[in-house]
Formats: C-alpha cells, structure tokens, sequence
C-alpha cells in the first residue's frame, strides 16, 4: 500500500477546507461554542493557510518543468533545438543524453545558481509572462538573454568533473572561467547554444526511431 | 443575525472562493495558472482569513 502523494494531499486538505468553510457559511451558528469556534478557527485559518502554501508551492515546481515553459508558443523554436542532432548544439547534447534532467531541461541551465538564484529565475518568469500578455513579445529568433550567461550556471556541474577538469584546454583557462572573463559560450568554444535561426537546415533526432 | 455571524460569513464566502480559484488553477497547466492563482485565488483567500481574524477580534471587544 502507498502513501498518498502529496498532490493528492494538497487537493484533499484543499477540498476539505472548502466543505468545512460551506458548512460555517450556512450555519455560522455553529461557531457559537467553544468547540464550534475552534472548528472555524481550522476551517478559516490553519486549513487555507495551508492549501494556499501548498499551493504556491506546487504552482513553483511546476514551472520548473520543460513543458511549462515550452507551453507558450514563441518558445517552440528552442524546444525543437533540444533534438537538434547534433552533439555541438549545447542544449541538445544535455538534453538527449539527459546530462540535465529532461523534465526540467530548460530550468537546470536557466536558473541563477547564485545564493537567491530560484527568486531571480522567477521573477524573471514574471516579466515573461507580462511581456508575453501585456508588452510586445520579441520574434523568437530576436529573444536575448537579460544579462549574459554566467558561467557558474555551467559549472555547477562541470566544476570537479573528471573530464572537465583532465581537459588541457580548460585546465589552462580555469581562473578566466571561474571568473567569467571568458564565457562558455560566446568565446568561440562551445558556441552552439540554441541558435534557433538555423534549424531549418539541421537534422533532427527522434527518440521513436532509436527504439525501432 | 449577530454581526459576528454575518462577518464569518462574509469571510467564508471570500475564502471559498479563493480556494475555488486556487483549485481551479492546479487543474489549469499554464503559465497564467500561476498568475490566477496569486492575484485571485490568494489574495481572496488571504481577504476572507483577514476578515475572520478581524471578527474575532471586534466580537471579543464588545462587552
């Protein structure tokens, strides 16, 4: 027997709060005793408090998920360059051999690995969402990043790889690395990121057809 | 109707229906789900529990 996920459990506090609550609205005579009054006490306080945490908490970790952000339509160019069949393209060779979770591919590389970094990546989301429905959305090949990608974002994971670390090129660039003097990807190395104007003359894989 | 039952009703309705929103948009998968949520779901919720706490606090001043 399995416990109950907590999804299940955050729609079941959250419908049960709401029967607690009809019944209080329909006979607010009830909270007249003092177990009445603590019963409105769960009903109106702890049990909404703790539906709409879990909640907000819910709503954030689905938007880590590559389908949240592929959902909105100018971001197809960039989830069709995840099965670019190429091992240069950068987002495409991570994705493909799920060096980054697949389900949250576009989150691992995009958030801010700084110290407040999930706040950032979403409040970045935000200004998403407002340029999307209230501002004037770029064409997709004109989206640019708000600051330059940082480094650190890479290393987070390729810090103290054995292959990162053995390379002699890297090893001989460390410090401009770590220090961002010199970028990833912009200084002519691993360049190839999502460059979504050129898919139209690129081949693409098909995970359907390796299981063939 | 005492007032404080008027008030608690007054609270619950808003927080039902901030809940029903909150319900409502973990159904919806979509970027605006989040923004229905924060801007609806929770602010009336937060309204009705804002209204509940204050009856309390206005029944308890009376004599």
């Amino acid at each position: 027997m399995t416990l109950p996920g907590p999804q299940t459990l955050l729609y079941s506090a959250l419908i049960v709060s709401v029967i607690l609550i009809a019944i209080i609205i329909f006979k607010p005579s009830v909270t007249a005793t003092q177990g009445g009054k603590i019963f409105a006490f769960v009903a109106l306080f702890i049990l909404p408090i703790l539906g709409t945490l879990g909640a907000a908490s819910d709503q954030i970790e689905r938007s880590k998920h590559t389908a949240f952000c592929l959902s909105c339509h100018i971001m197809e160019p960039y989830g069709k360059s995840l099965l670019v069949d190429d091992p240069l393209y950068i987002p495409a060779a991570h994705f493909q051999n799920h060096r980054i979770p697949a389900d949250e591919a576009c989150y691992t590389c995009h958030t801010n690995y700084g110290l407040y970094g999930d706040i950032h990546a979403k409040l970045g989301g935000l200004r998403h969402i407002y340029i999307q429905y209230l501002g004037t959305p770029p064409a997709p090949d004109k989206i640019t990043l708000f600051t330059p990608y940082n480094n650190r974002e890479c290393l987070h994971c390729h810090l103290g790889a054995r292959s990162f670390e053995s390379n002699e090129v890297h090893k001989a660039i460390m410090d401009s690395l770590k220090s961002n003097e010199m970028s990833c990807v912009t200084s002519g190395c691993h360049d190839m990121v999502h460059n979504i104007d050129s898919l139209a003359k690129t081949k693409f894989w098909s995970p359907a057809n390796e299981t063939n | 109707m005492k007032p404080i039952e008027r008030n608690l009703r007054i609270a619950g309705c808003l927080t039902l229906v901030g809940l029903g929103v909150t319900l409502l948009s973990l159904a919806w998968k979509a970027p605006l789900s989040f923004i229905l949520f924060a801007g609806v779901g929770a602010v009336l919720t937060f309204a009705g529990i804002v209204i509940y706490l204050y009856s309390l606090v206005s029944a308890a001043g009376t004599p």
